[in-house]
């Protein structure tokens, strides 16, 4: 692994819990949209009918024996894969190589918020992810020092913000006849 | 690498990482529960501090082959550690104080 400043090292891991997050959500869409209506256009807004299943069965009547069709969202019947991370627990050990000065500016995007023109430089451990190892194990133990890193994350609420415009999306949402 | 280091240095290391997991706390849509930092580092305490902080470290070693070619008795580590409702805390301890749980 490319060593990296410990600050990014730790940006990484709550940047991939964001992207799988987002995976997830993708995965929803498709398994919804692909399951749940007709239609191959995947490019399209449009995502055409809503997929039925009908079955039929046979009632016996007072008078005589009927025949009954019901018609249901395919959707209704099955169970929707929404995957979201409720808490990520991370424990590893990183080996510093270096100590350096930062400059975000001349670095990868990653490394500070050059966007919002708050990116200052700094001076940051420059560290590798070492090998896991229990200090409880006898004579497992690694001969160099190593910085310990232990973080749990988890997923925050909807932001205010964010709640009353999803509010309001919905109020513009509704059916029409064709 | 031979690489020391003043004190001050290892102090504005430890403070970015601070506002870092702060910052973190309050991020969105993913955010800081608990963090826990030990960051081993070589160095001499000077006879008569009246207390174990880094502010009396003058010089340092943080790179981790440095560290590791240092007498037993230089070794320390600081224990940075934020949680969700609490004010981060940083503490110098000996390394082999056992880990925080």
């Amino acid at each position: 692994m490319t060593p990296l400043p410990l600050r990014e090292l730790l940006g990484t891991l709550v940047e991939g819990l964001i992207v799988a997050e987002g995976h997830a959500a993708a995965a929803t869409v498709d398994f919804l949209r692909g399951a749940g209506f007709l239609g191959n256009n995947r490019s399209s807004d449009n995502w055409g009918q809503l997929r039925f299943v009908t079955f039929s069965f046979k009632t016996q009547e007072p008078t005589d024996q009927k025949t009954r069709t019901i018609r249901v969202p395919l959707l209704s019947l099955l169970p929707i894969p929404l995957q979201q991370i409720d808490q990520a627990e991370y424990e590893f050990f990183a080996k510093v190589n270096d100590v350096k000065q930062i400059d975000p500016a001349k670095g990868s995007p990653k490394s500070g918020s050059t966007v919002q023109g708050v990116a200052r430089p700094y001076t940051d451990l420059v560290c590798e992810v070492a090998p896991y190892f229990f200090e409880s194990a006898p004579g497992k133990k690694s001969s160099d020092p190593k910085v310990r890193v232990k973080l749990t994350m988890r997923q925050s609420d909807l932001p205010a913000g964010l709640a009353s415009s999803l509010r309001r999306i919905e109020e513009t949402s509704g059916s029409k006849p064709v | 690498m031979g690489l020391r280091h003043d004190g001050a240095r290892l102090r504005a290391i430890v403070q970015g990482l601070v506002r870092m997991l702060e910052a973190l706390r309050a991020c969105r849509p993913v955010e800081l529960v608990e963090a826990e930092l030990e960051i081993p580092f070589a160095g001499i305490l000077p006879r008569g501090a009246a207390s174990v902080g880094l502010e009396h470290f003058r010089s340092v070693s943080l790179v981790a082959e440095d560290i590791g070619s240092s007498s037993a008795s230089d070794l320390w580590k600081i224990r940075i550690s934020i949680g969700r409702n609490r004010a981060s805390t940083v503490t110098v301890e000996r390394y082999d104080s056992p880990a925080a749980s």
